[in-house]
C-alpha cells in the first residue's frame, strides 16, 4: 500500500470513529433527557467538551437545565461570592503600599511614564500624587493594608492579595465586560453564566446566578455583565432588587390572594396535564413543573430576601438595616443566598471612580467613606461564613476593572478641585478568599510608585482560570460550540494562580 | 434561505447549525428536500420567500397533527423525521402581540419610533447619563413587540425572559427555555395582566351572562377550537372558587378588575379565568 492510501485509510477511520462518538452521545443524551435522570446526565458531562465534534457536545438538557453537576474534578469551591467595586478604587490608598510614591508628591511626572501612554482624562504633564492613607502591617501573615480597611485588617490572614493585577481597557464598561465575560465587547456569556451551566444549581426553588446591585446605579457595561451571552438565556444573571419586587414579576397582581393563585396554577396544571395525555410531548411536563417550581419560588425568593429575622448580632456584625437599599444587606444577602444553595452570586456596588471632580469621588473624601460603607461588611461576610463552615467551599473574590493612576488626573489640562487619580490599567489590586485560597498571602508586585507590575502578574483570564479551577474545571477544556468553534471563558489565554492555593 | 425558513415554522432548521453549513456544523437531515426547495426557491418561485412559505405551510408535513406517543418520542425526540406535526414555544415577540391580539388591545399603528411600554421601575439605572425608562401614552402601550424600545444594555425585561436575545451580537437562532421565570412572567407582569383583564371583558362581550358560555367563547377565539369539557370543569371551578373570594372581598375584586370597569365579583373572577387562560401549555406553543 502507498502512503497515501495508508493516509486516506487513516483518516476514514478517524471520521467513522467520529460519527460513532456522534450517535452515540446524541442518543444518551435523549434517553437521558427522558427519564435517566440529572445524575447519569452529569457524570457525562466532564468528557463532553473535551472530544469535538460539533455542536452536539454543547451539553444543555431543556427540560432541567439548572440540574446540579459535578465538575470535571473534584474542586474546593462549591460556590462563589464575587463583589465588585464598579468606578475602580485605587490600589495606592488600599492595599499597594508605595511609600517611595509619597516623596514625589507634588513633582512632575517623569516623561518616561507618560510616553507612548493613553490615559482616560489625563493630559499633558501631571504632577504625582502620594499615597492619602497610612499603611501599616497586620496579622501573622504582615500583609500591609492601609487605614481605610481597618476591618480588613482583622482577617488579612483569611485572604490573599493580587497586587500585580493588569488589563488592556481603561474605560470602565469594557473593563468590566474583559473581567467578568474574558472580552471587552459584548456578546460572551459572563463567568457566572459560564459556572451554572457548568455545575447547575442546589435549590431548584431560587435563580442559579443572582445578582445585586448597590450604589445606586447598574455597572456602567450594564446587564450584559451578567449576560448569558451565546449560552441558553436560563443561565443568564437574575437581579434581585431590594425595592420593588426582589425578582421581576415575583409578586402576584395586587387582590391576588395565594389562594387564587394556588388555584389559577392547579387549573393551568390540570389542562395542561391534559394536553399532555393528549401529545405526549415531554416539554409538557416540564411546564407543569415550572408552573409549580414559579409558586414555590414565589415563597422561597422573598423569604431568602428578607434579613428582618436575622438575629440582632448579625445585623450588628454586618451593619445592615433591614429595608434599605444598601452594600451591607447585599452582603448579608449573598451569604444568605449561597447557605441556601445559590451558585454564584455577582454584587456591583457603583461609585468608585475617584477622578477629584467632586468631594465625593476624591480618594482622600469620598474613597474614604466608601470604604466606610464596604470594609465592615465585607469583614463580617468572611467571618460569618468562617463561623458557619462556609469559607472552605464558598469562594469569595473582591476586585475590580482597573486601577488608578499613581498621578493626579488633571483633566483637559488643568488642576482639578480634588485629589483624585485616573483609570490605569496596568497595576491594580483584588484579593480572594476561601473556596481552597491560601489565606495570608500577598502575590505579585509592583514598581517603588505602583505604576507597573514587575513580579507576579495576572490578569483577567488568570483570575477566570483559578475561580474555574477552584470549582473543578480546567479552563482549556470547559468549551461550548457557538458560531462553528468551541469558545472558552479565557479565550485562548489564562493561567491558574497557583501560588495563592492552597 | 431555505434552511432559515423552515426552522422558523419547524423549530429545528434541516441543517440544526444554521449558522454553520460548513465541516464543523451538523449534517442535514433531509439533503434532497433542501436541495429539492433550494431549487424550487430560485426557479420556479423566482425567489419569492412568500411563495416558498406557501410551499412548506401547505405541505402534508407541516400540516400534520403534533400529537405524539410514547413509541415516535422514544423513536425520534426531536421529530427531526417529521412523524408529526412541529410542536415549539412561539416566540417572546409573539406571545406579546398574540396575547395583544385575543385581548383586542392591539394597535394596528405601523411604523414610526420605537416606543416604551410599561417595565417595572428601575430597570435602566444608567450611570452618568441619567436616561430614563419614559412610559408611551395612549395605544402606544400596546404596538406590536417590534416596536418596543430595546437597550442593549438594559433589555426588555420580559422578552429577555422568554430567550428574545439581548442583541449584544447577531444570533441566527434563540434557544428556546422553559423556566419559572417566564411562568411568572405571563402570570404576573403587568402588560400581561392588563391584557387578561381586557381579555374577560372581551368574553363578557361575547357572551353576556353565562360563565360557561364566555369561556367556551374566549376558548374559541384564541385556539379555533372547541374546549373539551375537562378544560372548561377546570377552568370553571377556578372561577367559583376565585367568586366566593371575591364576593366577600371587595377591595381584591376591585384590584383584580382595575380602574375604570365595574368591579364585581364576577368580572373579577373571569379575570383570574382569562389570566389562567393566558398562561395555558397550547396558548404559549404552536400545536
Amino acid at each position: 500500500m502507498t502512503q497515501k492510501a495508508k493516509h486516506i485509510q487513516q483518516l476514514v477511520k478517524e471520521a467513522k470513529q467520529l460519527i460513532l462518538q456522534h450517535h452515540t452521545r446524541r442518543n444518551f443524551l435523549k434517553e437521558s433527557a427522558m427519564g435517566l435522570g440529572a445524575l447519569a446526565l452529569g457524570s457525562l458531562f466532564p468528557g463532553c467538551s473535551s472530544n469535538s465534534s460539533g455542536a452536539a457536545n454543547n451539553f444543555f438538557d431543556a427540560t432541567n437545565p439548572l440540574a446540579p453537576k459535578p465538575p470535571m474534578f473534584p474542586g474546593k469551591a462549591r460556590s462563589v461570592i464575587y463583589i465588585h467595586m464598579a468606578g475602580a478604587p485605587s490600589q495606592l490608598e488600599l492595599f499597594s503600599y508605595k511609600p517611595e510614591l509619597s516623596k514625589l508628591d507634588g513633582q512632575d511626572c517623569p516623561p518616561s511614564l507618560l510616553e507612548g501612554k493613553k490615559f482616560a482624562f489625563i493630559r499633558g504633564v501631571p504632577k504625582m500624587l502620594g499615597p492619602q492613607a497610612n499603611f501599616k502591617q497586620h496579622g501573622k501573615s504582615g500583609l500591609w493594608l492601609s487605614e481605610n480597611l481597618p476591618h480588613l485588617s482583622t482577617v488579612v490572614d483569611d485572604i490573599a492579595i493580587l497586587n500585580a493585577v493588569t488589563t488592556d481597557q481603561f474605560n470602565h464598561a469594557p473593563a468590566q465586560l474583559l473581567m467578568h465575560t474574558g472580552t471587552a465587547r459584548l456578546g460572551r456569556p459572563s463567568m457566572g453564566s459560564w459556572i451554572t451551566y457548568g455545575l447547575g444549581t442546589e435549590n431548584k426553588n431560587l435563580p442559579g446566578f443572582v445578582v445585586l446591585t448597590s450604589g445606586g446605579n447598574n455597572p456602567d457595561a450594564g446587564k450584559s455583565v451578567w449576560g448569558s451571552g451565546f449560552l441558553p438565556s436560563v443561565y443568564q444573571g437574575v437581579q434581585c432588587r431590594s425595592e420593588g419586587d426582589p425578582v421581576l414579576f415575583i409578586k402576584d397582581p395586587e387582590g391576588m390572594n395565594r389562594d387564587i393563585r394556588k388555584a389559577s396554577i392547579d387549573a393551568i396544571n390540570k389542562i395542561n396535564q391534559e394536553q399532555y395525555e393528549e401529545y405526549k410531548d415531554p416539554e409538557i411536563l416540564s411546564r407543569i413543573a415550572q408552573y409549580e417550581m414559579a409558586y414555590k419560588m414565589q415563597i422561597s425568593v422573598p423569604e431568602v430576601m428578607n434579613i428582618n429575622d436575622e438575629p440582632d448580632y448579625i445585623h450588628e456584625m454586618y451593619g445592615t438595616k433591614p429595608g434599605e437599599a444598601s452594600f451591607a444587606n447585599n452582603i448579608l444577602l449573598a451569604r444568605k443566598l449561597v447557605e441556601k444553595g445559590v451558585r454564584f452570586v455577582q454584587l456591583f456596588d457603583w461609585g468608585w471612580d475617584a477622578h477629584g471632580d467632586s468631594a465625593g469621588n476624591a480618594v482622600d473624601i469620598g474613597l474614604v467613606n466608601k470604604c466606610r460603607i464596604v470594609d465592615k461588611p465585607i469583614t463580617a461576610l468572611i467571618l460569618d461564613l468562617k463561623q458557619r463552615g462556609l469559607l472552605d467551599d464558598t469562594l469569595v473574590i473582591w476586585g475590580s476593572e482597573f486601577g488608578r493612576t499613581p498621578m493626579q488626573e488633571n483633566r483637559e489640562g488643568k488642576k482639578m478641585p480634588f485629589k483624585g487619580r485616573d483609570h490605569h490599567a496596568e497595576a491594580f489590586s483584588m484579593w480572594m478568599a476561601g473556596g481552597g485560597i491560601k489565606g495570608g498571602t500577598s502575590y505579585g508586585e509592583t514598581d517603588e510608585i505602583g505604576y507597573s507590575t514587575v513580579r507576579g502578574k495576572v490578569d483577567a483570564f488568570d483570575i477566570q482560570a483559578t475561580i474555574l479551577n477552584q470549582l473543578g474545571f480546567d479552563h482549556e477544556k470547559f468549551t461550548y460550540e457557538s458560531q462553528g468553534r468551541p469558545f472558552r471563558l479565557t479565550d485562548v489565554s489564562g493561567k491558574v494562580i497557583h501560588q495563592i492555593i492552597s | 434561505m431555505v434552511n432559515r425558513l423552515w426552522e422558523q415554522l419547524f423549530g429545528f432548521g434541516l441543517v440544526e447549525t444554521l449558522e454553520d453549513f460548513g465541516t464543523q456544523g451538523i449534517a442535514p437531515t433531509h439533503k434532497e428536500l433542501l436541495d429539492h426547495l433550494s431549487w424550487q426557491f430560485m426557479n420556479d418561485f423566482d425567489w419569492s420567500l412568500k411563495k416558498l412559505l406557501k410551499e412548506m405551510v401547505m405541505s402534508a408535513t407541516y400540516r400534520q397533527d403534533s400529537k405524539t406517543n410514547d413509541e415516535l418520542i422514544r423513536k425520534d425526540p426531536e421529530n427531526k423525521l417529521y412523524a408529526r406535526g412541529p410542536r415549539i414555544r412561539l416566540s417572546a415577540e409573539q406571545l406579546r402581540d398574540q396575547a395583544l391580539v385575543v385581548s383586542n388591545l392591539i394597535s394596528k399603528k405601523m411604523y414610526g419610533k420605537s416606543v416604551m411600554p410599561y417595565q417595572p421601575d428601575g430597570i435602566w439605572r444608567s450611570p452618568y447619563n441619567g436616561d430614563k425608562w419614559m412610559m408611551s401614552k395612549g395605544e402606544d402601550q400596546n404596538r406590536r413587540a417590534l416596536y418596543t424600545y430595546w437597550k442593549r444594555t438594559a433589555p426588555y425585561p420580559s422578552m429577555l425572559t422568554f430567550d428574545g436575545g439581548a442583541r449584544e451580537v447577531c444570533v441566527t437562532q434563540r434557544i428556546r427555555t422553559n423556566t419559572p421565570l417566564q411562568a411568572l412572567t405571563t402570570l404576573n407582569d403587568s402588560t400581561y395582566f392588563v391584557m387578561a383583564q381586557s381579555f374577560a371583558f372581551q368574553m363578557q362581550l361575547l357572551e353576556f351572562n353565562d360563565v360557561k358560555k364566555q369561556i367556551q367563547k374566549g376558548y374559541e377565539s384564541m385556539l379555533f377550537k372547541p374546549i373539551s369539557d375537562n378544560r372548561l370543569n377546570a377552568l370553571v371551578e377556578l372561577y367559583s372558587k376565585s367568586m366566593i373570594t371575591f364576593a366577600k372581598d371587595k377591595k381584591a375584586a376591585h384590584e383584580i378588575v382595575g380602574e375604570g370597569r365595574t368591579a364585581t365579583p364576577e368580572t373579577a373572577a373571569l379575570v383570574v379565568v382569562a389570566n389562567a387562560m393566558l398562561n395555558l401549555d397550547e396558548w404559549v406553543n404552536k400545536n
